[in-house]
C-alpha cells in the first residue's frame, strides 16, 4: 500500500526536495493581465519578481480548478498508489482547499484525504516534506496523518513584509491594518494564526525586523536545539543570509530549509518579504 | 494695617492681585527657562492655571469655603505644564485645610499654607529641591513661625515673602542646571509673584472692588476657525455648570447625561461636580442638575453663532484648542478596548501619529502644553474605555498624570518626553494586549530611541563654557545642548555626531515650520553620505519653534 503526498504550488519547496521525495505539486496560476503562468512551472520566482517590477502590473492569482486536481489524483492512482494525502494552503487564504475537496468528491471510490494546513508557503512546505518522508519510510496512512496534524499544531511562522500594500490589494489583510504605519516606512511583522494573517509587531528598519523575527520565534519555540527550521524570502538575499547565520547560531537546527517565496505567495506579500519558520517542542 | 481674621472677600482680592501680577511678569518667567529654547513657558502656564482659578472664583460668592473650593477646582482643571500642576496642588492642599470655614485666623492660615506644600510634594513623584516646591516649603515654614509669634496675616505674608525671596536666590546653589544657565527657578519666581500679589491684594486701596480681570491670551482666531469647520452642528448649545450638593454621584450623572447630547464631561467629587455637554435641550440638562443640588457658574453658548465675544469663553472653559467637532458627534457608544491619545504640535506630526493608530491628537494650542482639562476632555470623549496617554513632552507628564487621576476611565500614562519617543512607544502598542501590559511594554522601549532637536536661542546664555547669543541656532541631543551654530542644517550635522552610533540604523528627520522640504532633502543626502550605514528618512512634521526634530534608532 503506497501513499502519495500531494500539495499545491504555494508550498514553495525547493525543486530538489520535490524531486527527491516524489511530491506531487498542483500549480496555482499567476496572471499578468491576459498572460497566465503556472506557478513554479512556467515561471521561476526570479523571473516573476523581475517581471513584476518591470511591468508595473500588479499580478493576480487563481486556484487550481477541481478538474485539474481530479486529473492529478487520477494519474497518481493510475501509477499504482492507492492512498492520497493532499495538503493545502489555509482555506482562509485561498480556494485551493475547496477545489481539492470538490475533486475528491469527483472520485468517490478513491482513498483521498484533504488536509487544511492553516499555513502557506514553505510553512506548508515543511509539513508536506515531513509527510513525504514518513510516507516514503513506509508509515501507515494513520501515522502520516497524525504526524501532519501534529505539525499543523506545532509549526510557527513570523514574516516581515516590506510594505502591507500587496497584502491589502490582495484582500488578505484588513484595510485598517494596512493603513497603520503607511507613513513612517514601518516594517510590519506578521504571523499566521488559525489560518489567518495577523499582525505580531511593528518595527522600523530591516535589521530590527530580523531581530523581531528571532525574538518572536524564541518566545514561541524556546531556545533548545531544533531538528527542522525554515527560512523563506522574496528576492531578499541579504536579509536571508543574515537571518540564516543568526538562526544557526541560536538554534543549531539539524536541518535548515531555505527557499524562495514563489510567484503566487509573492503576489500577495510582495518582494522583500522574509520569514522564519520553527516548530514548538 | 493689621488683619487678624481672613474672610472669603480677602482671599478673592489676594487671588485677583496674584493673577494680575503673574500675568504682568509672564514673559520674564518664560525667559527663565534652563535652556534658552523658545518653548520656555512657565510664566504662560502658571498664568493660565491661576486664571482658571480666578474664573472659577468669580462665579461664586464671598464665603471663604466657596472661594477656596473654587480656587482648588479651577486650578485643578486649568493646570498646564509642570509648574501649573504643582501650583494647583498647592492650592488644593491649602483649600482642603480650610474646607467649610467662613473665616480663618493667622495660625490656621499658616497651617493651610503648609498643607498646600504637603499636597504638592505628594503630587510629584520625585520632588526636586531648588524648584517651586522648595520656595513654597520655606515660605510656608516661615509663615508658620511668624503666626506662632503672633503675627497677623499681613505680617506673616510679608515674612513668607522675604523667606521665599531668599530661598529663590539660593535655587541656583541647589540645582546645578540653574547655576550653569545663570537663572533662578522660574516656577519659584512665579510663586513669589503670587505671594507678592496676595499681599498687594490686601492693601487698603486694593480692597475696593478690583478692575475686571482679563483672562490672558485666548486665541480668538483659533476658536473661530474651530467653529467655522463645523457648519453642521448636531447639538447646538454648549452647556456648562457646576453642581454643588451632598453625595453627588458622578458616574450616575454621566450616564443620565449620555442620552442628552455629546462631548459630555462630568467630573468632580461627591460635593462638587463640573458638567460640560453639547445638547439641544439645555433646560433639561439644568433640570437634571437641579435634582442633585444647587447650580453654579452656569454658561450656555449657542455654538452656531459666528461672532462670539471671545471673552465669553473664559480660560478654564477654553476647550476649543482641541478640535472636537466631527469625532464627537459620531456615535457615543463607548468601545471596549484600548485607545491611544497623544500630545503633539504641528499638523504633520499629528498625521504621523494618527497613521500609527492614535485616536486623538491633543495640541497645546498657543502655549506648548495642554491643560489637565484639555487632556481630560479628550480622555472622556475617547471612544475607548481604556486609554494610553502619550504626553511627548516632559512638561506635560504631570498634567497627564493629573488627568489620569481625575478620569473614571482606565488611563496609563507612558512618560514619553519627545515625539520620537512617542512614535517608538506606538510601535510597541498591541491593541489585543491589556492596558497594563501595553503600558509596560511601551514604557520599556522609549529608551531605545535617541532624540535631537534644533531650535534657536531666545536669550544670551552660556553653556559648557561656550557663549550662546540670542538668535543662535542650538542643537539638543537627548535634552542637552551639544551644538551651537548660525544655520539649522549645520547644527543638525553637529548634532548627528552625538546621536549616531555604529549600531544606529535609521535617522528620521521631522522638519518644522522654519524649514523647507528642499533644504531638508539636501540635509538628508548630507547625512546619508556622512553615515552610509544608516537609512535616512524625512517627514514634514510642521512643528512650530523647532526647525528639526530628529530621531536616531
Amino acid at each position: 500500500m503506497a501513499i502519495a503526498i500531494v500539495c499545491d504550488s504555494t508550498a514553495d519547496l525547493p525543486r530538489e526536495i520535490i524531486k527527491k521525495y516524489g511530491i506531487h505539486v498542483v500549480p496555482l496560476k499567476v496572471h499578468f493581465g491576459e498572460e497566465e503562468y503556472r506557478d513554479g512551472v512556467d515561471i521561476s520566482p526570479q523571473e516573476f519578481y523581475k517581471k513584476m517590477q518591470a511591468s508595473g502590473i500588479l499580478p493576480t492569482t487563481s486556484q487550481p480548478s477541481p478538474g485539474e486536481f481530479a486529473e492529478s489524483y487520477h494519474s497518481i492512482l493510475k501509477e499504482g498508489k492507492n492512498t492520497i494525502i493532499s495538503i493545502h494552503i489555509s482555506a482562509h487564504l485561498s480556494g485551493t482547499h475547496r477545489s481539492a475537496i470538490v475533486a475528491k468528491s469527483m472520485l468517490p471510490k478513491a482513498d483521498i484525504e484533504i488536509v487544511d494546513s492553516k499555513q502557506a508557503s514553505t510553512v506548508l512546505g515543511l509539513i508536506v516534506l515531513e509527510a513525504a518522508r514518513a510516507a516514503k519510510s513506509g508509515k501507515t496512512k494513520g501515522e502520516v496523518l497524525s504526524l501532519v496534524n501534529e505539525m499543523v499544531e506545532k509549526i510557527r511562522v513570523f514574516f516581515m513584509v516590506d510594505s502591507l500594500k500587496y497584502l491589502e490589494k490582495g484582500g488578505r489583510i484588513g484595510k485598517a491594518q494596512a493603513v497603520l504605519g503607511s507613513m513612517l516606512n514601518i516594517k510590519p511583522i506578521l504571523t499566521l494564526e488559525e489560518g489567518i494573517i495577523v499582525p505580531a509587531a511593528k518595527t522600523r528598519g530591516r535589521a530590527k525586523g530580523i531581530e523581531q523575527l528571532l525574538t518572536r520565534m524564541q518566545t514561541n519555540i524556546g531556545t533548545g536545539e531544533q531538528s527542522l527550521m525554515g527560512i523563506m524570502h522574496a528576492v531578499e538575499y541579504d536579509g536571508m543570509e543574515n537571518l540564516k547565520n543568526k538562526v544557526k547560531d541560536k538554534w543549531q537546527p539539524q536541518e535548515l530549509i531555505v527557499s524562495d517565496i514563489g510567484p503566487v505567495i509573492g503576489t500577495h506579500v510582495g518582494p522583500g518579504t522574509l520569514a522564519l519558520i520553527g516548530l514548538k517542542p | 494695617m493689621q488683619l487678624e481674621i481672613l474672610k472669603g472677600v480677602h482671599l478673592r482680592q489676594m487671588l485677583l492681585a496674584s493673577a494680575a501680577l503673574l500675568q504682568e511678569n509672564k514673559q520674564e518667567l518664560n525667559s527663565l527657562n534652563v535652556f534658552p529654547v523658545p518653548d520656555g513657558d512657565t510664566g504662560t502656564n502658571m498664568s493660565l492655571t491661576i486664571s482658571a482659578a480666578v474664573t472659577e472664583v468669580e462665579g461664586t460668592n464671598d464665603d471663604l469655603c466657596n472661594v477656596v473650593d473654587a480656587l482648588a477646582n479651577g486650578s485643578l482643571m486649568g493646570a498646564r505644564g509642570n509648574s501649573g500642576v504643582i501650583l494647583s496642588q498647592l492650592f488644593r492642599g491649602f483649600a482642603s485645610s480650610l474646607e467649610g470655614k467662613l473665616s480663618v485666623q493667622p495660625l490656621e492660615f499658616a497651617r493651610a499654607l503648609q498643607e498646600g506644600v504637603k499636597t504638592a510634594y505628594l503630587g510629584v513623584m520625585k520632588p526636586v529641591e531648588g524648584t517651586i516646591l522648595t520656595v513654597a516649603k520655606e515660605g510656608a515654614k516661615a509663615a508658620m513661625k511668624a503666626a506662632r509669634r503672633g503675627e497677623d496675616i499681613i505680617g506673616l505674608l510679608k515674612i513668607a515673602i522675604r523667606e521665599a525671596e531668599e530661598t529663590l536666590a539660593r535655587t541656583p546653589e541647589m540645582l546645578p542646571v540653574l547655576k550653569e544657565a545663570g537663572v533662578v527657578d522660574a516656577g519659584g519666581k512665579g510663586l513669589l509673584y503670587i505671594l507678592q500679589g496676595a499681599l498687594e491684594g490686601l492693601s487698603p486701596d486694593k480692597l475696593i472692588y478690583p478692575p475686571a480681570y482679563v483672562s490672558p491670551e485666548i486665541e480668538g482666531a483659533e476658536i473661530k476657525t474651530a467653529l467655522d469647520k463645523s457648519p453642521v452642528l448636531e447639538y447646538q448649545y454648549c452647556t456648562e455648570f457646576i453642581i454643588k450638593g451632598e453625595d453627588l454621584n458622578v458616574d450616575k450623572m454621566r450616564e443620565q447625561l449620555s442620552t442628552m447630547g455629546d462631548s459630555i464631561m462630568a467630573v468632580g467629587t461627591t460635593k462638587v461636580v463640573k458638567v460640560h455637554i453639547h445638547t439641544n435641550h439645555p433646560g433639561q440638562v439644568l433640570e437634571l442638575g437641579l435634582r442633585q443640588g444647587t447650580l453654579h457658574d452656569l454658561k450656555i453658548d449657542n455654538m452656531a453663532e459666528q461672532h462670539r465675544e471671545i471673552l465669553d469663553m473664559s480660560a478654564q472653559n477654553n476647550l476649543s484648542s482641541t478640535p472636537k467637532t466631527r469625532a464627537d458627534s459620531a456615535g457615543k457608544e463607548e468601545e471596549e478596548g484600548l485607545g491611544v491619545i497623544a500630545v503633539a504640535l504641528g499638523e504633520g506630526m499629528g498625521n504621523i501619529l494618527r497613521s500609527l493608530g492614535v485616536e486623538r491628537v491633543v495640541s497645546g494650542g498657543q502655549t506648548m502644553n495642554p491643560s489637565t482639562e484639555d487632556l481630560l476632555y479628550n480622555i472622556e470623549n475617547s471612544r475607548y474605555s481604556s486609554i494610553i496617554l502619550l504626553p511627548n513632552n516632559k512638561n506635560v507628564i504631570l498634567a497627564a498624570q493629573q488627568a489620569r487621576k481625575l478620569s473614571n476611565k482606565h488611563v496609563y500614562v507612558v512618560p514619553t518626553t519627545t515625539i520620537p519617543q512617542g512614535i517608538a512607544a506606538l510601535l510597541a502598542f498591541n491593541p489585543d494586549a491589556s492596558l497594563e501590559a501595553n503600558g509596560e511594554d511601551m514604557s520599556a522601549v522609549i529608551g531605545e530611541i535617541k532624540t535631537g532637536e534644533v531650535t534657536y536661542a531666545v536669550r544670551d546664555s552660556r553653556f559648557n563654557g561656550e557663549e550662546i547669543k540670542k538668535g543662535d541656532i542650538i542643537g539638543l541631543a537627548q535634552g542637552d545642548i551639544v551644538a551651537i551654530g548660525r544655520e539649522p542644517t549645520e547644527v543638525v550635522m553637529g548634532l548627528m555626531e552625538h546621536l549616531v552610533e555604529e549600531t544606529s540604523e535609521i535617522v528620521t528627520i521631522y522638519y518644522g515650520e522654519g524649514a523647507t522640504s528642499t533644504a531638508t532633502e539636501k540635509l538628508a543626502v548630507k547625512i546619508q553620505n556622512a553615515y552610509p550605514h544608516c537609512d535616512v528618512e524625512a517627514y514634514n512634521g510642521g512643528q512650530p519653534l523647532y526647525y528639526y526634530i530628529l530621531s536616531v534608532e
